[in-house]
């Protein structure tokens, strides 16, 4: 789960009365299933920079020990697979996925 | 641990959403201390629906017409609460910035209330469906425009120069960090900021959505897109177009563009020159 | 006691404003609201008066800034008329529907077209649905003392509904008059510093605001704005009770004289009670048996009360200063719903008078009265509005 909406979910339990249209809960649809084809970083060649962290629009990359992607949210737009410097995410078919993998 | 992400990660954007990537890249910047508003628009997905959001800030729905009046009330309001740590920050498309809400944007940067206003440029009304706006570029096939469009767009940045804004400029999902070194400037400002971003769409303009920043690195590249900033008086300009013979390929690869021939081309290339040539001349004088 | 002061419609509604501590105020001047706009923004600008005035460049972007102040938590004015608050009518809903309680004042002038300064109550009709509480003030005095109460029940946590205090353009607005205004201290009796009740913008508990809402849950929202709609008429009459007792001056949802034994009784909105009034009273010395209901507060409205009151009437003349073409008048149309409440079969009249600032004379009232009556005896049913004062010469038709 998000922190986000771990942080929200607590927020909602005191919170106090409220009348009109307000939204407090997070939105959270995994979008991970939407995705037809997943970047996949090779993390003997990827240098850490960060760029495709930079410019996931989702924001489902992270920064670590090595660079993660959360498959709960990642759509496969594949800017990342564009974007990395060495070249180092393949944009590999779900259906041909054949490795350990969230979803 | 990475610090408290402010936009869910869950939203129902297209794949390869720009606005989406300028709305988070926004919030890093920002931060936590920030009031959002968005009118009806791709950037009200965010905002969300029922009793779900996608921010992890505040943020109004506004009405079309007038964000930014809406945000005029909100930073007075704030000043009136001691509330001066907290940002304003208004997220509109290019018709709510170019065309319905030109009115009430002129006002609120005229009065000078402290805000940042940034209009992400996908040059179309892509929330319903893709119809052609002001900012639509001059050939291009939208929904109301299916043979292509027969005007050249408004240049609201020329417009806007000569408005009272504490800080202005241009940016690009294709530069992502200059739109976050811009961003950061305009949060030290202590009036109203216009960040002006262009983000290739590319369900509208149809192109696959791993190519968004490319496209956009190629319109800054070919010169269909300036980057600039106005500060002080003074217009800097932050990158120059390489060639304006990219224009074509920049053309190619974008299928709204399907019905161009060579003479719109050549049209389009001569307007991007005129205004690069425009923005140079405007560069050695002063400002507002 | 307060201070006397000469004030007309407009200068009371400012001090009204500035009693209620307002503050921020945004609107844009139309005539013949315009007054209000320079009188307060003077007084803001000279350093009389300690609040924020935004110069909005349109009456939409004049409420639309008022709601953002709403929503972050201060409290608003905004005024208006005609074609500025047509132009509003877009944000009037969300305004409501956000449950801000900010308060506006209508100054009526006819809505186009034709091109009209005048008064009508064509505009604050246009607005009757957009779930506003709407109170009509007939004199400025009224007007002053209606802004301070509709704060004090537009903010209560049982509405949180806004409110519009409609004054006639030109009649009231412009009529200078003795005016009781009270003193801070004596204001601060009444009305105290805002405390938002409701959720408001702010980092440390981060609401969306007016978003999208699916067919799942918009009508329970709807629903929650008619109660607290229908709550505010309970609140306007605590309001009302407090208000006179701190200042003397006593006013009520609807406001009868002599009904209790009339035969006919003329109901009114507006500046238009004072003649009705004085021509009611005139004709009891003549022995016969009229009498006034004037309709202070439209939304929600009194039907109720209304009921009560026309139970003993033979004969009810309903006069509306706009006309619904084709169909009867909104006032008309309520008053019906109210006698049908009450299951009164009277007979009652609808009359269209005092159209784009037409006067309504204390003949235009003799003649409601006369016609109400002789249809009334030969219980006529109203089939249609009756247009008073009509030149009919003047009526050019094709058909």
């Amino acid at each position: 789960m998000q922190e986000l909406v771990k942080q929200r979910t607590k927020m909602l339990e005191t919170l106090p009365k409220i009348v009109g249209p307000v939204s407090v809960k997070v939105s959270d649809v995994h979008t991970g299933v939407w995705r037809y084809r997943r970047p996949v970083i090779r993390h003997d060649d990827c240098i850490r920079c960060g760029i495709c962290a930079e410019y996931c629009p989702c924001g489902v990359i992270e920064k670590a020990e090595v660079m993660t992607v959360d498959y709960t949210y990642c759509k496969g737009c594949g800017i990342c697979t564009v974007e990395c410097p060495k070249k180092a995410i393949d944009f590999v078919l779900e259906s041909e996925f054949e490795g350990e993998g969230d979803q | 641990m990475a610090e408290l992400d402010l936009l869910s990660k869950g939203m129902t954007t297209c794949q390869g959403c720009p606005m989406e990537l300028i709305g988070r890249s926004a919030l890093e910047v920002l931060g936590p201390k920030t009031i959002t508003m968005t009118p009806p628009s791709c950037s009200a997905i965010l905002t969300g629906s029922g009793d779900e959001t996608g921010w992890g800030i505040p943020s109004v729905q506004t009405v079309l017409m007038s964000l930014p009046a809406f945000a005029s009330g909100v930073s007075e309001a704030l000043k009136i609460r001691g509330m001066d740590d907290v940002t304003v920050m208004g997220f509109a498309g290019d018709g709510g910035t170019f065309d319905i809400g030109l009115q009430s944007l002129s006002g609120a940067i005229e009065r000078g209330h402290k805000a940042i206003y940034i209009c992400y440029n996908n040059e179309a009304y892509m929330n319903t469906g893709g119809q052609r706006s002001s900012a639509t570029t001059l050939g291009a096939s939208t929904k109301t425009t299916p043979t292509g469009k027969k005007e050249v767009s408004k240049n609201i940045d020329f417009m806007l120069l000569h408005t009272p804004l504490a800080y202005q400029a241009t940016a690009s999902v294709g530069n992502i960090r200059d739109f976050k070194r811009k961003l950061a400037k305009a949060a030290t400002k202590d009036g109203p900021c216009f960040i002006h971003v262009m983000t290739p769409c590319p369900s509208g303009w149809k192109f696959p959505a791993d190519q968004t920043v490319q496209i956009a690195k190629l319109a800054i590249k070919s010169g269909m897109w300036l980057l600039f900033e106005r500060e002080d008086g003074k217009i800097t300009i932050n990158q120059k177009p390489t060639n304006f013979e990219l224009i074509p390929e920049y053309l190619s690869r974008q299928k709204r563009f399907n019905r161009i021939n060579d003479e719109i081309t050549a049209q389009i290339i001569e307007e991007a020159k005129t205004r690069y040539e425009t923005l140079q001349q405007l560069s050695q004088l002063a400002c507002l | 006691m307060g201070v006397i002061k000469a004030l007309d419609g407009n200068a009371a509604i400012a001090h009204g404003v500035m009693r209620s501590k307002v503050q921020l105020v945004a609107a844009y001047p139309i005539t013949p609201q315009t007054p209000i706009v320079e009188t307060i923004s003077s007084l803001i600008d000279t350093k009389q008066y300690d609040a924020t005035y935004i110069t909005v460049e349109s009456e939409h972007s004049a409420l639309s800034a008022v709601i953002g102040a709403a929503s972050t938590g201060v409290r608003t004015f905004t005024a208006s008329a005609s074609h500025g608050l047509a132009l509003m009518h877009e944000v009037t809903g969300t305004c409501s529907a956000s449950r801000l309680p900010a308060v506006m004042a209508v100054v009526s002038r006819a809505i186009p077209g034709p091109m009209c300064l005048w008064c009508d109550h064509s505009d604050i009709m246009t607005q009757r649905d957009q779930g506003w509480i709407q109170l009509f003030a007939k004199s400025p005095q009224e007007a002053l003392d209606f802004i301070m109460i509709a704060y004090r029940t537009s903010e209560d946590e049982r509405v949180l509904t806004p409110t519009m205090v409609d004054i006639d353009g030109f009649f009231c607005s412009h009529l200078t008059e003795p005016v009781d205004v009270p003193t801070e201290e004596e204001a601060e009796r009444f009305i105290t510093d805002f405390n938002p009740v409701n959720a408001v913008l702010d980092p440390e508990l981060p609401y969306a605001i007016n978003n999208l809402t699916s067919p799942a849950i918009f009508t329970e929202i709807k629903r929650s704005q008619d109660l607290g709609m229908r709550a505010a008429a309970g609140v306007l009459d605590e309001r009302f009770e407090q208000f006179g007792e701190l200042f003397g001056r006593r006013y009520g949802r609807i406001l009868c004289e002599n009904v209790e034994d009339a035969d006919t009784v003329v109901v009114c909105m507006g500046s238009m009670a004072g003649t009705v009034q004085h021509v009611v009273r005139q004709l009891r010395e003549e022995g016969k048996k009229v009498g006034i209901l004037r309709v202070v507060a439209f939304r929600p409205f009194p039907a109720k009360e209304v009921a009560e009151a026309l139970k003993n009437a033979k004969n009810v003349a309903v006069i509306d200063r706009v006309s619904a073409m084709g169909s009867f008048g909104p006032l008309y149309e309520e008053v019906l719903a109210s006698m049908r409440l009450g299951r009164l079969d009277a007979n009652a009249y609808s009359f269209v008078a005092g159209l784009g600032g037409r006067d309504i004379w204390e003949q235009t009232v003799e003649d409601v009265i006369a016609r109400t009556e002789e249809l009334g005896a030969e219980n006529s049913v109203c089939d249609a509005p009756i247009w008073i004062d009509l030149k009919e010469e003047e009526v050019v038709t094709n058909g």
